[in-house]
């Protein structure tokens, strides 16, 4: 029938299962009855008479394993388990305003120990990943292995933004497990160091993070000037270098370039007029000339992605 | 005693505590929610993933061991390493409340 179900694609982080039960239960007040999820966070609802139902979730993958007495346990408490996603078991029990018992975990302690296997279960393979290939990835893109080529640019903008995303969801996470940690523990001097290091280690990698992009985007470059001409020689040019001159007809710029990594732009033309000349490179413009078919002023305009080598311009 | 069990255990939370006291007759997890509710006319209903999550954590811990199964419910019975952790904790409740009665 038309009507009576509802797909809706929602994303909770691993650490947004309280915003999830809450968005479950709003959902449930307003006549729709969640039935199922499917990867990556496509919701599944029906139509149903509103009431207020609680939905909570546990990560237990001891539970998991040993599915029917754990149920059992909940259903004993008055808890229907609906199913399991990503290692989270749904329950959910219809409830009262007056109710007071619906919640799974009746004390802080057990709620840490919930966060503590959703930490081992889901962050410490995220944190592996983390060090073992976005930060390498990374790294080796911005640092060279032929850098400057477009593949690698897409390759540097995605483990960038991976990273960002993954140091958001650790740090979001280290928050809620501190606070939860200081209101148990609240003199720990042991816990307050352990943070004190977390939070150390994150700020440290979004400074290599940090530094990395910098360090791309920076230029290292000499231009010296020599007769009827000018050579650029670069560590590293992100940059576009533009230089006037006033040609005649039959002039010829020659242009000589050894290269190492990142691509170069060159394009020769009056300012305001079609290029004479445009062309780019990833290796080596080797040397080629240019001859000048009018009288005027030219701007030669060289521009840099990650370059480095050396170009010279000479003018007979 | 070692370090660990005496670091998470002393002192333990009321659930621990009632877990512990309850399992000196061989119970599961759902039975202890009910001997509790009883035992405080009904201010302490346990709930399930803290039942579950305790208990798991104590038999890995040697504090309660594993008995048989009945109806899909594990029935455990407290340890002697449970006994002694028990006793030191009620210990200390004696103390505080002692100590109330005294300052009071």
């Amino acid at each position: 029938m038309m009507g009576n179900t509802k797909k809706v694609f929602k994303w909770f982080s691993i650490t947004q299962y309280k915003q999830e039960e809450e968005y479950l239960s709003s959902m449930h007040r307003n006549g729709w009855k969640f039935t199922k999820v499917v990867f990556p966070g496509l919701y599944f609802f029906e139509k149903c008479e509103p009431e207020n139902v609680a939905y909570r979730l546990d990560y237990n993958q001891e539970g998991i394993a040993n599915k029917a007495e754990y149920v059992q346990m909940f259903s004993d408490c008055g808890w229907e388990y609906l199913f399991d996603f990503v290692g989270y078991s749904y329950f959910c029990k219809a409830s009262d305003e007056a109710d007071t018992h619906d919640e799974i975990f009746c004390d802080d302690e057990s709620r840490l120990d919930m966060m503590k296997r959703v930490y081992r279960g889901r962050i410490i393979p995220l944190v592996i990943l983390f060090f073992c290939i976005i930060l390498p990835q990374f790294t080796m893109n911005v640092f060279g292995y032929g850098g400057g080529s477009i593949v690698q640019d897409i390759l540097s903008v995605t483990f960038l933004v991976l990273g960002i995303l993954y140091l958001s969801l650790f740090c979001i996470f280290t928050v809620q497990f501190h606070q939860y940690e200081k209101k148990i523990h609240p003199e720990d001097e042991q816990v307050k160091w352990k943070y004190a290091g977390i939070y150390f280690a994150i700020i440290a990698c979004a400074l290599v993070f940090g530094g990395a992009v910098c360090f791309k985007f920076s230029s290292d470059y000499n231009i010296s000037d020599r007769e009827n001409g000018f050579v650029i020689e670069t560590e590293r040019l992100n940059k576009t270098v533009v230089k006037e001159f006033d040609l005649k007809k039959g002039d010829v710029v020659e242009v000589t370039h050894q290269g190492d990594t990142g691509s170069w732009y060159v394009r020769i033309g009056k300012s305001d007029e079609e290029p004479i000349f445009y062309g780019n490179t990833y290796d080596e413009f080797e040397r080629f000339s240019v001859e000048i078919q009018e009288d005027g002023t030219y701007q030669i305009v060289c521009k840099g992605r990650n370059a480095k080598g050396n170009i010279e311009f000479k003018i007979k | 005693m070692d370090a660990h069990i005496k670091k998470v255990y002393v002192p333990m939370t009321e659930t621990g505590f009632y877990i512990l006291l309850c399992l000196k007759e061989p119970d599961h997890g759902y039975g202890i929610v009910q001997k509790v509710k009883e035992l405080t006319n009904g201010d302490i209903v346990l709930a399930p993933g803290t039942m579950y999550g305790s208990l798991s954590k104590m038999e890995k811990d040697g504090l309660i061991c594993f008995q048989r199964a009945e109806d899909k419910r594990k029935i455990y019975l407290i340890t002697d390493l449970g006994k002694e952790v028990l006793e030191i904790e009620m210990q200390r409740i004696d103390r505080l409340y002692r100590n109330m009665k005294e300052m009071r």
